[in-house]
Order: C-alpha cells, then sequence, then structure tokens
C-alpha cells in the first residue's frame, strides 16, 4: 500500500534533498580542489621544484684569488687579496633583547666605527644597510656567526711598491690579466674559479646572505720573476734623475746578470714620468754600441785581430758613394783602439773584409732581428735585412750600427754574450712558479740560445771595452773599485716621418762590472737628450750611477764574495795593459762593501780578508754594526718609509701574515719604535693601520682595481 | 519590537572553526611579510589584521545578541544603504594597497571600507526576505524576475568598479538561495542560460549545438513555461550570443588577459600569465610537507604577487604543502557543511535562506581563490575568506558568522 505522504513531509524531503545536492556540489568542488592541489604538490612536485629553483636560483662563478707576481727575494709586486663588505640587517636583532646595544658594540670594536655611526646603523629602520668601505679578512672571523651582520668578499688586485715596474707586471681588467706578466701567466695566475649558488629575487637581484658553496675556488699560483725590487727602484730613480738633468724624452735602462741572462731590473720612462715596456717593444738604431758585434765578427772569422791597424783617413773616409766620419780624429790606429775611441771610418774600413753574409749571419747569432723569446706579449722583433736587401752602403753602415733596429733588451742580451765568454743567453725574466701553497712547482733555468764567439774572442772584446771606459769614450762609466767595460752609442734619432730627426739623438752607453768576471750589466739609453748628447756624456754616467747605487745596496743581487777578490785599489790604479795583462790586483775589503753581510758571504777567500787593510775607498760604506736609532717612519707612504730605513742601514720586514697593508693611509710605526738605538743591518718591521679603503676619508688613489 | 540581549546560543564548532580559520590567516599573513626583499606595507599587514580582528569579534558578539527578526526589519533599509554606497563608490571610490588602480574603496573620515562587501550581506538578508515571503516554491521563470532583478542591481554596480570577482560571489548568493527555496533546476538552468551562451558564443558552432539543445529543453519544458517566459529565454540567448564580441572588445586588456592566460599561461608569463604561474609554482614546489613557515622561497624572493591577500593559498600551500592545503580545504568544508547541518535545523524561510546566501557567497569565494591559485578558474581578484587580509572582508565574514549563528540559533 502506497502511503501519500503529507504536505509537510513532502516538503521535508524536498528540502533534505536539495540540501543534500547543494552539500555535494560543494563536497564535490572541496574534493575537487584537494585533488588538484595534491596533483601539483604531490604528483608534480618534482617539475614545481625544479621550476622554482631555476627561477630563484642562479650559479655563480667565484674568481679564485688571483696569484701573486714576486721579485727574485719572494717580495709582492702584485697580489690579490681578499676584503670584506659587510652589512648590517637591523630588522633580524630588533626583537632580541639588548641586541642592538650588543651589535653597535660590535661595530664600534671590530669596525671602528664612530659610535653615532654605529648607533644611526643599528636603529635603521631599514632593512639592510651597507657600510661603507672594505675590510680585512680578520673583520669575517671577528663577525662570523654574529646575528643580523652579513659578510659578502671581494677580491681586489693591488700592485704595493708604488706601481714599481708595473709595464711589466701589465694589469687586470675585468678579472683578465692585460699585458706584461698578467697577460702571460694568466693560466697560472687565475687559478681555478669556484661555484655557489645564490638566491635573486624576481627581478634578479642577489639576495645577500643567501649564498651557497658548491665548489671552492682554488687560488692561482705565484709567479717569481727575476726582478730585483730594490734594484728596479734604484734604476728607475737613476734614470728618472738623468730624463730629468738632460731633458731626454724618456729613456730604457736595463739591469741583467750576464752570467745567466736574468732580468734584474727593467725600467723604460717618459718625460712625464709614465712608464712602459719600449725596452721589448721598441726596436731603435743603436749606432756606435753595435760596433764590438762587428769586431766580434771580425776576430772570431780571423778576418783580423786587436793589432791590426788601420788609418782612420783623417775623420773622413769616402765609400760607396758615402761619407762616413768621425769625430775625433786619431789617424792610423789599431782596430782595438778605432774600437775604444768609437772610429766609425775604422770601423766600417775594416768591416770591409766580412762579407755581407757573414757579417748578416753575425749580427744574426748575437740575437738581432729576432725576438728574445723573453715571454712578455708583444715583444718586437727588430730589423735586421737579409743581404740581397742590402744597397752598397748598407755594409758599412751596419758595421756602426745603422740600417738596423734592436730592442734595448737585444743589445742587453748581445752585450751579455760579450761578457760570459761568448754565450748567448736567452733574457730570462721569470725565476719560478709557485702553487697556492708556496711549494715550487716549475723553476726556470738560465739557458743558453748558442756560442756567438769563441771564448777567445770575447775576452779580446772584453778588454778592448774595458779600454773604452778606462781611456775611451766610455770615461764617464768609471768606478773607482772596478773596472768597467763598456760602450757608448750615440745615434740619430728618428722622427716622425721615417727620416732622421733634426738634433735629435738616442744616446746609450752599456756597461758591464766587473770586466773580468761580470756579474751585472747595465744598458742605458736616453731619448733625445737636450744639449750635450754623446751616449758618453749623458748615459755613461747614468750607467756609473745605476752601479754604485748597486753595490751602496745591501740586497742587491750580486756575489759580494767575488766582488771583493776583483775589487782594485783606488790609489793605485792599474794602468790599461796591467788590466789586460794579469788579473786585477784584489784588495779585500767585503768588509769595506758588504759591511752587513760580512762573514756570509759565499766566497771563502773573503772570510780570512775581512780582518785585512782596510780600502781607502772614497765611497765607502759606514763601519760594520755601528749603532744607529731608527727613524721615525709614521705618516710615511709605505715605500718612503721603507726607502728611509734602507738609507739608515737598516733591514724592513712586513707583519707577519699581514700581507700587503690593505690600504695607503700610510705606515703607523716600527717594531723597535723610532728613536731606538739598534745595530746598523738589524731588521725593523713596519706596522700599518687597518683601516678600510675608503671607510672614512677619501678613497685614496692607487692602481687598485677590483677584479 | 525590542532589542533582546539573553545567553548566546550560537554553534560553537563553526564559531570555532571560523576562529581557527582567522588566526591562522593572521599567521600567514605574517608569514606573507617576511621577505628577502622588503614591502613595509607587508610587512605590518599581520598586525593590522589583528586590529581588524578585534573589531570583528566585537562586531561578532554584538550581532550575535541581536535578534533575527530585527536582520529582517533591517535588511531593505541595508540593502538600499548598500546600493548608495556602491554607487558613491563609483564616483568617489579610490583604490588601495595592491589594488591601486580600481576604485573599491569608499573613505569616511579615517576609515576606508569596501561596500561591496557590505552589499553582498545586505543583498543575502534582502533576498532572503523577499524569498521567505513566498507561501509556495518560485515555480516559474517570472517568479525569479523580482530576485533576480534584487541583485543584478549591486552586481551591476560592482562590475562596473570592476570588481569581476565579488560579482560572481552575487551570482553564488542568488543561485544558493533561488535553489534552496525550491525553485526547479531547469528554471535555474533558464535563468543561467543567457551566461552560457555568453560563454559558448566563441564558438559559433558549439553555441548553435548548445542553442539548439535549449530551444528543445524550452520545448519539452512548454507546459511549465509561459510563452512569454519561453520567448523571453530564447531571446536573452540570442541576444547574449551576439554581444559576446561587442562585450569582450569593451573589456580592459588585462581582464582578456586573464581570460587568454588562463587557457595559455605561456602567453605572457611575464604579464599577465605571471601570477598564474608563480602561484602554481610556489603550491607545486611546497610539496607534501612545504618549506616551513616563512620560509617559502618564492614568497620571500617576491616572485608570488598579492601574497597577502588574493594568493595567501600559494603561501600556504609554499610553506606548509599538501598537508596545510588540506588542512585548510577541510576546515572549509567543515564550515560549509556546518552552515548546511545549521539550516537542516531551522524550521524558518528567512534563516535557512540567510544560511543558504552566505553558504553560496563562501563557496565561489573560496572555490575561485583557491581555485585561481592551483589553475582551475581563472585570475579574478577575489579574497579567501577569513584568511586573506583586508578589514572590511573581514569584519564581514564574522558579521556573517554573527547573522548564521543567530538565525540558526533563533528558529
Amino acid at each position: 500500500m502506497n502511503r501519500v505522504p503529507s504536505q509537510e513531509v513532502r516538503i521535508e524531503r524536498r528540502a533534505n534533498f536539495r540540501r543534500r545536492l547543494l552539500l555535494v556540489v560543494w563536497l564535490g568542488a572541496a574534493g575537487f580542489i584537494l585533488w588538484r592541489a595534491g596533483s601539483l604538490q604531490v604528483g608534480e612536485v618534482e617539475f614545481w621544484r625544479a621550476e622554482a629553483d631555476r627561477q630563484h636560483r642562479t650559479q655563480a662563478e667565484v674568481p679564485a684569488p688571483r696569484g701573486s707576481i714576486r721579485d727574485r727575494n719572494g717580495l709582492a709586486l702584485a697580489v690579490s687579496f681578499e676584503r670584506f663588505r659587510v652589512s648590517v640587517a637591523p630588522q633580524e636583532i630588533a626583537g632580541a633583547s639588548g641586541g642592538r646595544e650588543e651589535l653597535q658594540e660590535i661595530l664600534t670594536e671590530i669596525l671602528d666605527l664612530a659610535p653615532g655611526e654605529a648607533e644611526r646603523i643599528v636603529s635603521s629602520e631599514r632593512r639592510w644597510v651597507v657600510i661603507p668601505g672594505r675590510y680585512p679578512p680578520h673583520v669575517r672571523e671577528a663577525l662570523s656567526g654574529v646575528q643580523g651582520i652579513y659578510v659578502e668578499r671581494e677580491l681586489t688586485r693591488s700592485y704595493p711598491h708604488d706601481g714599481l715596474a708595473r709595464a711589466v707586471l701589465g694589469s687586470v681588467v675585468d678579472g683578465r690579466g692585460r699585458d706584461g706578466v698578467e697577460q702571460a701567466f694568466e693560466e697560472r695566475l687565475r687559478g681555478e674559479p669556484g661555484l655557489e649558488v645564490k638566491a635573486r629575487d624576481s627581478r634578479g637581484r642577489a639576495i645577500p646572505g643567501e649564498v651557497w658553496t658548491v665548489r671552492p675556488a682554488r687560488s692561482g699560483g705565484d709567479v717569481v720573476l727575476t726582478l730585483d725590487l730594490d734594484l728596479q727602484e734604484i734604476v728607475r730613480e737613476a734614470l728618472r734623475e738623468a730624463v730629468e738633468e738632460t731633458g731626454a724624452a724618456g729613456g730604457d735602462l736595463l739591469v741583467t746578470d750576464p752570467r745567466s741572462g736574468e732580468v734584474l731590473a727593467m725600467v723604460s720612462l717618459s718625460a712625464d714620468g709614465s712608464t712602459d715596456l719600449s725596452s721589448l717593444h721598441a726596436p731603435y738604431e743603436p749606432g756606435s754600441t753595435l760596433k764590438p758585434f762587428t769586431v766580434a765578427a771580425l776576430l772570431s772569422r780571423g778576418l783580423a785581430s786587436m793589432g791590426d791597424s788601420v788609418d782612420t783617413e783623417d775623420g773622413r773616409w769616402t765609400t760607396q758613394g758615402r761619407t762616413i766620419s768621425d769625430v775625433q780624429r786619431v789617424g792610423t790606429v789599431t782596430l782595438e783602439r778605432a774600437l775604444q775611441v768609437s772610429s766609425n771610418v775604422g770601423i766600417a774600413k775594416l768591416a770591409e773584409r766580412l762579407s755581407p753574409e757573414a757579417q748578416y749571419e753575425a749580427l744574426r747569432d748575437f740575437g738581432f732581428g729576432v725576438a728574445t723569446g723573453v715571454g712578455i706579449p708583444g715583444e718586437a722583433a727588430g730589423i735586421l735585412r737579409r743581404p740581397r736587401q742590402w744597397s752598397r752602403q748598407s755594409q758599412a753602415s751596419l758595421a756602426i750600427g745603422y740600417e738596423i733596429g734592436v730592442t734595448p733588451l737585444q743589445m742587453a742580451m748581445a752585450y751579455g754574450a760579450l761578457a760570459n765568454g761568448g754565450l748567448l743567453m736567452e733574457p730570462q725574466l721569470f725565476r719560478e712558479l709557485r702553487s697556492p701553497e708556496g711549494s715550487v712547482t716549475d723553476r726556470f733555468e738560465p739557458r743558453a740560445i748558442r756560442r756567438v764567439v769563441p771564448e777567445d774572442v770575447a775576452r779580446e772584446v772584453n778588454r778592448a771595452l774595458v779600454g773604452a771606459v778606462e781611456e775611451g769614450t766610455g770615461s764617464r762609466a768609471r768606478l773607482t773599485t772596478f773596472s768597467v767595460a763598456g760602450k757608448s752609442g750615440t745615434s740619430r734619432a728618428h722622427g716622425g716621418a721615417g727620416g732622421y730627426a733634426t738634433g735629435g739623438y738616442y744616446a746609450s752607453f752599456v756597461g758591464y762590472f766587473p770586466a773580468d768576471d761580470p756579474q751585472l750589466l747595465v744598458f742605458v739609453k736616453l731619448d733625445r737628450p737636450q744639449g750635450e748628447y754623446y751616449g758618453g756624456a749623458t748615459a755613461a754616467p747614468v750607467t756609473r750611477a745605476t752601479m754604485e747605487a748597486v753595490l751602496a745596496s745591501r740586497r742587491a743581487p750580486i756575489d759580494r764574495g767575488s766582488l771583493a777578490r776583483l775589487e782594485r785599489r783606488v790609489v793605485q790604479e792599474p794602468s790599461l795593459s796591467e788590466m789586460s795583462s794579469a788579473p786585477p790586483a784584489v784588495t779585500l775589503a767585503s768588509g769595506a762593501l758588504d759591511p752587513w753581510e760580512a762573514g756570509t758571504a759565499s766566497s771563502p777567500t773573503t772570510a780570512g780578508a775581512t780582518s785585512g787593510t782596510s780600502t781607502v775607498g772614497e765611497e765607502r760604506s759606514p763601519d760594520t754594526r755601528a749603532a744607529v736609532s731608527v727613524p721615525e717612519v709614521a705618516g710615511l707612504s709605505l715605500r718612503a718609509a721603507v726607502r728611509r730605513l734602507h738609507a739608515h742601514g737598516l733591514r724592513v720586514r712586513w707583519p707577519e701574515g699581514g700581507g700587503v697593508p690593505c690600504c695607503r693611509t700610510g705606515v703607523d710605526g716600527t717594531v723597535p719604535a723610532a728613536g731606538e738605538t739598534v745595530s746598523r743591518g738589524d731588521t725593523v718591521q713596519i706596522r700599518w693601520l687597518a683601516r678600510p679603503e675608503g671607510g672614512g676619508g677619501g678613497s685614496p688613489p692607487g692602481d687598485e682595481r677590483n677584479e | 519590537m525590542k532589542l533582546s540581549f539573553r545567553g548566546w546560543a550560537g554553534d560553537v564548532p563553526l564559531v570555532a572553526a571560523c576562529l581557527a580559520l582567522t588566526l591562522f590567516g593572521v599567521a600567514m599573513i605574517y608569514s606573507a611579510g617576511v621577505l628577502n626583499v622588503p614591502s613595509p606595507v607587508v610587512e605590518g599587514a599581520w598586525a593590522r589584521q589583528l586590529v581588524w580582528l578585534v573589531l570583528a569579534m566585537g562586531v561578532f558578539t554584538f550581532t550575535s545578541h541581536v535578534q533575527a527578526r530585527w536582520f529582517e526589519w533591517a535588511a531593505f533599509p541595508a540593502y538600499s544603504v548598500a546600493v548608495v554606497l556602491l554607487g558613491a563608490t563609483l564616483v568617489l571610490g579610490t583604490g588601495s594597497g595592491t589594488a591601486e588602480g580600481v576604485g573599491r574603496w569608499l573613505q569616511v573620515g579615517g576609515i576606508r571600507f569596501q561596500p561591496s562587501e557590505l552589499a553582498k550581506l545586505a543583498t543575502i538578508l534582502a533576498l532572503a526576505r523577499l524569498l521567505a515571503t513566498r507561501d509556495s516554491p518560485p515555480s516559474a521563470l517570472k517568479d525569479l524576475l523580482a530576485p533576480s532583478a534584487l541583485v543584478a542591481l549591486p552586481l551591476g554596480l560592482v562590475v562596473l568598479q570592476p570588481d569581476l570577482g565579488t560579482a560572481l560571489a552575487f551570482v553564488g548568493i542568488l543561485f544558493a538561495a533561488l535553489f534552496w527555496a525550491g525553485t526547479p533546476a531547469s528554471q535555474l538552468f533558464l535563468l543561467a542560460s543567457p551566461g552560457f551562451a555568453l560563454l559558448l558564443s566563441f564558438d559559433t558552432l558549439i553555441w548553435s549545438v548548445y542553442f539548439m539543445g535549449l530551444v528543445l529543453l524550452v520545448y519539452l519544458l512548454r507546459y511549465r513555461l509561459y510563452l512569454v517566459e519561453s520567448v523571453g529565454v530564447l531571446l536573452a540567448n540570442l541576444a547574449a550570443g551576439t554581444i559576446a564580441m561587442p562585450l569582450w572588445s569593451s573589456l580592459a586588456d588585462y581582464q582578456k588577459n586573464r581570460l587568454l592566460v588562463f587557457l595559455d599561461p605561456g602567453l605572457d608569463p611575464q604579464g599577465a600569465g605571471w601570477n598564474l604561474i608563480q602561484s602554481k609554482v610556489a603550491i607545486g614546489s611546497g610539496g607534501l610537507l612545504g618549506k616551513g613557515f616563512t620560509q617559502g622561497t618564492q614568497k620571500r624572493l617576491d616572485f608570488l604577487p598579492e601574497q597577502h591577500t588574493d594568493f595567501i593559498f600559494s603561501v600556504v600551500g609554499e610553506e606548509l604543502g599538501f598537508m596545510g592545503t588540506t588542512v585548510v580545504i577541510l576546515l572549509f568544508a567543515f564550515v560549509l557543511v556546518r552552515l548546511v547541518r545549521l539550516a537542516e535545523r531551522v524550521g524558518d524561510p528567512f534563516a535557512g535562506l540567510v544560511l543558504f546566501g552566505i553558504f553560496g557567497a563562501w563557496l565561489v569565494h573560496i572555490f575561485i581563490n583557491v581555485g585561481m591559485t592551483i589553475g582551475l578558474v581563472p585570475i579574478t581578484g577575489i579574497p579567501l575568506p577569513f584568511v586573506s587580509y583586508g578589514g572590511t572582508f573581514l569584519v564581514m565574514c564574522w558579521l556573517s558568522v554573527a547573522l548564521a549563528v543567530r538565525v540558526a540559533g533563533e528558529s
């Protein structure tokens, strides 16, 4: 039986149905949402995670700390160091009780901020405050783990010694070496960049503090040069003075060790004080400094001997339609004398005995016309034409140093071959490579390219060049204590349009000493000196000044033991004949020369000699172990401070682990302090302020760049 | 009539669930302000929301002590005031916060509020009042005219702001109330049919098939429809199909783009598609357990837009994972189920209609807000009840709760 439901029950049923339907609609919608959310968050989670990471993470290379470039004694010429930028997130410590005061104290103590500034920073409403300036690494250690402080690393390249040898070192632009050693050893210095992941926001800005290291950077290795920092400075000053005094437009000065081919110092200056690398890049016509090679070619081929006479024709001789003239009229002289007085006529006449091929070959053997392979980018090869390109006059021209382009470095190396007994050495600018940890990984050994002339020929030319200094055109290079061999040169400078400049000359001088066992070779070239322009008059004194400064310097790379054996009595100056026939008179006096290193010199012969008679040298060094008081150097630049300490006969040491000062605010003081009495030769440690650059006063000028 | 304050007899589970959602919302708004890219406005939002919550609690406590008769009595005056305010908003409205460009706020003295939120509640009351006066369910299409017009007025004003999301809430209110009032499903379909015609008109073939089906339906229902109604429905559908293209071109570019990128987010990933993509990335990358409270990377790094208002659910999804989204959806499910359970107990038609009006409004809010964050529906600016930041909205949500527990408690 069907019971007909009452009206109320029907309404109730219908209402129930509608209620349930609405409920089902809603629960269906909620279920749909949950299903969709689940498929996103559980099913596709990997995809969306990757998408999120792709958006907000960015992989960045971390530049490795660049290796240092050091001089032969390990002193830094170019260094990279880490500095740190400090930022504060004031809101992060807002909640902690006393957090602000604590943070303010940390800022004033560790970062040396003014209390007012520190307070302003910690109570800032901003979310992120970057503290101006960069701080040394110990600041990072001190700040690590401090709530609300973030430290970011930056790498900076610095050339601490006031740009000394900058032209050789090159520079770093955008993290890559440009020019010089920085470019030549880019691979080595650069190291291996690390990898890190940074968080970035929707506009691509990196978020400070959100960094994860994936692979740490590996520092670059060090490059140790053959350059000597002290010598480099001496040489630069000598050249600067010469350029100023002579009014020259510039000049080049090279110091090498002829035995090994090592370049100990290399400076090229312009009148405005800027430096470049014209010693490697700019060939010039050498003039008379080339004559010894003509002579060596004649001797080694048996075409002439030093005793051969030549008539210099009253100083004028016409050959192949051209007249060659001499400055001095010397009449009929020996070849040796012709070289010493630099007779163009004499040398050109005798050079006719050489075939063009032999002459070319001889010059080529001495390294002219070929890049020396010193390893610095952009080295010039110079110009040496082949005989078939020669004119009728070329032979005579080449004999006296024209129609040829040589670089100062080529010239220094060629003279080195005469000095060391006939071996042309490869110029060596690099001594060794070191790993970031400091161990030597590669050592560059001296390399002889070829024997150019027999040893006896080299010795004969050498002897003649001693005469050139003693009694010839190079007399102004003479030293009182050692015999010096050398040759001057004066050649007409090139003008702008390919011809010769009117009244412009290159004055040059190459000298080496001690003549019988040369240790140092000095090449000097002045570009268009004003007034007196002969090389013997302008460049030779620079050579002497350089040599004297080297002898006076305690750290110059010379073997004082063997020098002492070769030192001569000034009072009893040996004649040329004595010099050439017998070993030079040996006086002792290693003590006089090197009071600071007496007893430690390498040669055993000096040890006994120390107690012997003292020489009467005019330029004797001060007495051994004399007491001096430490000079005041606070406030001076590092370089000036070192120089002043050196001048007082003191050794200088950097602070332990201090690396390089981060700034040029100057030297803070010394240990022992100024005024204290120490012995000459003692070591003084320099202290400097660890103040961030640009933190307080203006950013000091300097040749530093961010890599 | 008299005001009567007596012992509070509200539905505790409903209030507890809403309170839980609100406090959870404050926590998520706090998290939304924890950013690597500073945004002062968002940072302090949670504290302002707390202030609003205190106000909302006051409103709730007061209202839940007001007799339901007063609501019934106040329905039409409130509705009139709301409509006037909506009209004023069109003239005087200002933008605010992240919705700077659109005039949805009205400033009176130092207080800014959204009249559209007030209008929703007023419309619920007015509609309930209107439908409750009938002694039989609306069975003819013409019976639906008055309620539709009642809702269409505030809806139209809101669309003009323009605020498409809130407008949809009005549609939800209308259909939920009509359905609960006993309107046959076929009539509701016919009422909605111009809207379908509008949506389907983008493809002529589909629209034609739809229209043929509609004609068939009208024929089948011929005994339950007046001729005028049948013709009216068909004409309305024709009109909707015809004005679709002009209507489309009259939409603002950003509205068009929102619809287009819903179909293909890759169309403009840096522009209109950005919000949708970023929301999905944030929620999807949250995984099962999330990245941890305040730890969401997409939020912190400023990828997630509107993270404290319309996209608060994305923050939940990113930081608390699927567990978090499930808890939130279940809480909402519970709240709506509870509304239905309350309606079950009420004998008074007005009370039931109010409950289902609120139900309809919240359903639309929840489904569209959450749906847009997970890519189910196009992006429309509509907040998540109780959870999203927004003062007027929070107060109105709690006023709704007060109405619900009051009308239910009295029956």
